[in-house]
């Protein structure tokens, strides 16, 4: 079979077929004809290498009529009032992170204190300064634990974001006959590196915490010689 | 191999092609049967496919002595279908050989 016998045949399929555009497919075969007639093999061999020209026009599938581009205006109007709720719901989401991230700071703050033994505005009450330094310690150790919630929250945040934007862009696809997009999965997307880092992070956090907060509150009872020490040292009366 | 099964492993074949680089038609059509024993006129109709289910795009480009060729580029959902087929598929071959190979020692 040489080049036109090819051709011919796979054209006369493809137009029994009604394949739209059979003149672009016909363009790749003469191409590829060209491609190894320069390459210096024959007509007959290049045909017999593409293969049964019959088969290969088969292989088309008749491409469906192309939908109708609609506007998708109803589906666009349905998205408007998810967007308020999902905004709002993600706001909402986003203060509680904001919550927490100053939890964090907060806590962090007070333990760098107490370690150091200083008290900015007289804030910290009087306590001696080892009973002090140990519950800083727990209280550094409990910054360290919300940051690391804190980390974990906001990645959560803007996984479901990123997976709410994605429905959204798949929606209006599906309205408009486009292309959709693989879902995202609405849980947190961490590299495992990142999320054995994050683990290890909080687990130490917490039982620095635990442990430094039995020490001081212990030491506190015993330097006071009271187990309510703050009444001996006078916290909570002004 | 089963004709059907093997069109599916092909089209991740190009589309693995073209995530490194845009090739046109021959170019694909060399590559492939360089390294799988197929047909050369195969992958024409899958490149015609995944074009049209949106995966592919095509632009022409002028040549030094020669008509324009057409190239084909992958696009945005191309590309993050192929990575999740990818994954499927690496997971569901490397089950495969796992079980052929136990089915080897006994």
């Amino acid at each position: 079979m040489n080049k036109n016998e090819f051709l011919s045949i796979l054209t006369s399929v493809l137009e029994k077929n009604q394949i739209s555009d059979a003149a672009e497919i016909i363009e790749e075969y003469e191409q590829h004809f060209a491609f190894k007639l320069a390459d210096g093999y024959s007509e007959e061999e290049i045909a017999a290498r593409l293969g049964d020209p019959e088969k290969l026009a088969l292989q088309y599938e008749k491409e469906l009529l192309s939908v109708p581009k609609q506007s998708g205006i109803l589906t666009k109007i349905g998205l408007g009032f998810a967007d308020i709720f999902a905004g709002l719901f993600f706001l909402l989401l986003a203060a509680c992170g904001v919550v927490i991230a100053a939890a964090a700071i907060a806590f962090a703050a007070v333990g760098v204190c107490m370690i150091l033994g200083v008290s900015p505005y007289a804030l910290i009450p009087s306590i001696p300064y080892w009973c002090g330094a140990m519950i800083g310690v727990a209280s550094a150790a409990l910054g360290v634990l919300a940051a690391a919630g804190c980390i974990y929250y906001w990645a959560l945040i803007r996984q479901l974001i990123k997976s709410f934007g994605r429905f959204r862009h798949n929606t209006i696809a599906v309205a408009e006959g486009k292309p959709v997009l693989p879902s995202l999965p609405a849980h947190v997307q961490l590299a495992p590196r990142t999320n054995r880092r994050l683990r290890s992070m909080a687990l130490i956090a917490l039982i620095l915490f635990a442990v430094f907060f039995i020490l001081g509150f212990a030491a506190s009872m015993l330097s006071a010689g009271s187990v309510g020490f703050w009444h001996v040292w006078g916290w909570f009366v002004n | 191999m089963n004709a059907q099964y093997k069109k599916g492993v092909l089209e991740l074949c190009v589309l693995s092609l073209l995530k490194k680089k845009d090739c046109y038609g021959y170019e694909i059509s060399e590559y492939l049967s360089r390294h799988i024993d197929i047909a050369d006129g195969t992958v024409y109709p899958i490149l015609r496919k995944l074009k049209s289910d949106g995966l592919l795009t095509t632009y022409l480009q002028e040549e030094s002595g020669g008509p324009p060729r057409k190239y084909y580029s992958l696009t945005l959902p191309g590309r993050e279908i192929y990575e999740q087929d990818r994954a499927d598929y690496l997971k569901f071959a490397h089950a495969i050989e796992k079980l052929l190979e136990d089915d080897d020692h006994e």
